[in-house]
């Protein structure tokens, strides 16, 4: 295999973290699943896991899920436009765009979530 | 004397089989002056410093397409990127992504021709021809504009990562080949074409990276033209 040194633009930062968001988001739901499964082992077995999930690197993890979700659905409505020839233009400064409202968003929820959240 | 700009350093990928298997980067140091292209520096590399480095070019005038090269990060034929354009005194030449290399800039292209072939890059006319030009209006000419121009230098398909992970993909170059006829009046095969591209390996394997976009020396715009073909292909084929 050769090495490709090809220059990063913004389409290619909206490629590979679209899908590394996709796949982070594939592997929560997954995990989602398993945490769901335990209401049907009674009230118990929930209410401990629930209680393990709110400790510390839990909560960062769960901003970490936020930002993912902020951006594949922001973005995402970013490439479904460009799929359909909206905004070819300018698709640079809409990458920022979606970026700086994925930041604000996810920073602001983030804290929330870590710090002030029950 | 042209005004000169001072000394560059040229870091280009070598590679010839047939000595090692392993590619390597040679380091070469000149003097350029103002309006040199980076083919001209190839060229007095070639002819001062180092007989054997190897890379296609023949018009010298952005117009065979034969001198495409990866320069500084980026696709661009070296017959048409000035040095003085570029940013810093270190330049980094490679051949172009995505082609197999057979030496030194010189990569196989037959990927790139199979691609085109598969979208029938030529005028098709079932009702015949008539004895005279087949006439278009201004408005129709210029539907396809963005498209004619190309030279098929295979830059915009070798800067198009969906092709790097599958070269069975067709690729930008041969998709804007595919929108020069299926958007062009007088041809009569714009259904056939549509279903080619609309396969798995057409449009659908564009992620909209939009590389080929700044990879086009001419300043076409493949991307654009796929976003139509898409629009194209959901309307006509569903
Ligand atoms: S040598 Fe013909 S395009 Fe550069």
């Amino acid at each position: 295999m050769r090495r490709y040194h090809y220059r990063w633009g913004e389409g290619m930062w909206s490629h590979v973290l679209h899908r590394v968001s996709g796949l982070a988001l594939l592997v929560y739901l997954t995990m989602h699943i398993w945490v769901i499964h335990h209401v049907q082992k009674g009230e118990e077995s929930y209410d401990a896991l629930m209680r393990s999930l709110s400790t510390a690197p839990f909560r960062v993890g769960e901003s970490l899920l936020l930002a993912a979700i902020l951006f594949h659905s922001i973005n995402g409505i970013r490439i479904a436009a460009l799929d359909a020839g909206i905004g070819m233009r300018n698709h640079r400064a809409t990458f920022w765009i979606v970026f700086a409202v994925c930041a604000v968003l996810g920073i602001t929820g983030g804290i929330y979530l870590v710090f002030l959240a029950e | 004397m042209t005004e000169s700009l001072g000394k560059y350093t040229f870091r280009i990928f070598r590679y010839d089989p047939e000595r090692s298997a392993r590619p390597r980067r040679d380091t070469f140091e000149m003097e350029v002056s103002r309006g040199m292209t980076v083919l001209d520096c190839l060229q007095a590399i070639k002819a001062e410093q180092d007989g054997t480095l190897t890379f296609r070019r023949s018009c010298r005038s952005a117009i065979c397409g034969s001198c495409a090269m990866n320069i500084n990060g980026k696709n661009d034929l070296a017959c048409h990127l000035q040095v003085a354009l570029l940013r810093g005194r270190r330049i980094a030449v490679e051949p172009l992504p995505g082609y197999p290399v057979i030496r030194d800039l010189v990569v196989c292209m037959d990927e790139f021709y199979d691609s085109l072939m598969r979208v029938l890059p030529w005028f098709v006319r079932k009702t015949g021809f008539p004895d005279r030009e087949l006439p278009q209006s201004p408005a129709d000419r210029d539907r396809i504009d963005n498209a004619v121009n190309c030279i098929l230098c295979g830059s915009c398909t070798s800067s198009c990562p969906s092709f790097w992970y599958n070269n069975r993909s067709i690729g930008p170059g041969a998709l804007l080949k595919a929108f020069r006829f299926i958007f062009d009046s007088r041809d009569e095969a714009r259904g056939e074409r549509l279903a080619l591209v609309d396969g798995r390996d057409g449009v659908w394997r564009c992620r909209t990276v939009y590389n080929c976009e700044e990879a086009c020396p001419k300043g076409l715009r493949p991307n654009e033209a796929i976003a139509a073909l898409k629009i194209a292909a959901l309307k006509e084929t569903v």
